[in-house]
């Protein structure tokens, strides 16, 4: 099927956990999230040559950062394991596909990896308590960062940075 | 037919004041659509009535998965001086006290103890009290006090 085009906006955009293996994933959307910044951000390094006068750089290292905020529920399981992977170590990194869209839609992009999470919440008089999990990749045995882009039929291609 | 999520919380909220009042007759609270808004028909009122009606309501989206809905609700609490002559002070201070001790505090819903809805969990943004009406107060003898309250809750 192609791509239809369309506006795309936040609330559609999902995170998901995978509850599977890393070859068999088993994605489960975290439905208590409010919002997501997802950056991919590039190092570079000096490339210039004589032949030209114009600075050159390089692309070295990518840099994959961002936030998660979600609201704080007890009984929601996909809360309980954000918070858990943030008060753990790396090994305890969650498998996540961050995505501008739902799973099943074709064309929608987005990250996936381990990620490292880090905890903030505001506790003010006033207000729902949302949890700010700052996110990056973490090493992990069973695969590297890659992006993503989903498929016909839920079927994405995943390139490894 | 289900009932409307803001008349289930009207319910709710008129059985949350009459746990904390405790009514009896000729004393009454009820849910209504239309109060009753004609002086002229209380003229012969006795006791103390109590109010409840629906006023508005709206949502927006909370997060990916849930809605926060807004809900207004009316209070009014009436009751008419039936001894002669002009309502005493003492008289007014009473249902001004009842107003806030007994009435505010069973609609003021804050997040220790939000107003319970089988698993819905309703809170209290504000309530904004009319202590009384000086039109109705000087020419029918009556008390008229009218409570809006903006509540709101989560849910998928």
């Amino acid at each position: 099927m192609a791509e239809t085009s369309a506006v795309q906006v936040g609330i559609a955009a999902a995170v998901y956990r995978n509850a599977g293996s890393y070859g068999s994933p088993t994605w489960t959307e975290i439905t208590l999230v409010k919002s997501v910044t997802p950056n991919v951000k590039w190092n570079r390094s000096d490339a210039s040559i004589r032949a030209t006068k114009a600075l050159l750089q390089a692309k070295t290292q990518v840099a994959i950062t961002g936030s998660i905020e979600c609201r704080a529920d007890p009984a929601d399981a996909g809360y309980q394991a954000l918070f858990t992977a943030a008060m753990t170590d790396s090994t305890g990194a969650p498998d996540l596909l961050i995505l501008d869209g739902d799973i099943a839609t074709e064309g929608v992009k987005g990250i996936r990896a381990h990620m490292n999470l880090d905890f903030a919440q505001n506790h003010s008089i006033d207000g729902v308590i949302y949890t700010t999990f700052d996110y990056d990749p973490a090493w992990h045995s069973a695969g590297y960062p890659s992006f993503v882009e989903m498929g016909a039929t839920s079927t994405p291609t995943i390139t490894a940075f | 037919m289900p009932d409307a999520r803001i008349i289930t919380t009207a319910e709710a909220f008129k059985d949350a004041i009459s746990t904390a009042w405790g009514p009896s007759s000729p004393n009454t609270i009820s849910r209504v659509y239309v109060a009753p808004v004609s002086i002229d028909d209380l003229s012969n009122l006795t006791g103390r009535h109590i109010y409840v009606w629906p006023i508005r309501y709206s949502d927006q989206p909370e997060n990916r998965g849930e809605t926060r809905y807004f809900m207004t609700l009316g209070v009014l609490i009436v009751e008419r001086y039936t001894t002669a002559g002009f309502p005493p002070n003492a008289w007014m201070d009473a249902l001004v006290y009842f107003v806030e001790d007994t009435v505010k505090p069973a609609v003021d819903y804050d997040g220790a103890a939000p107003l319970a809805i089988g698993t819905r969990k309703v809170y209290t943004e504000s309530v904004t009290i009319d202590v009384y009406d000086a039109e109705k107060l000087n020419q029918k003898n009556l008390f008229w006090s009218e409570l809006e309250v903006e509540l709101w809750e989560v849910a998928a």
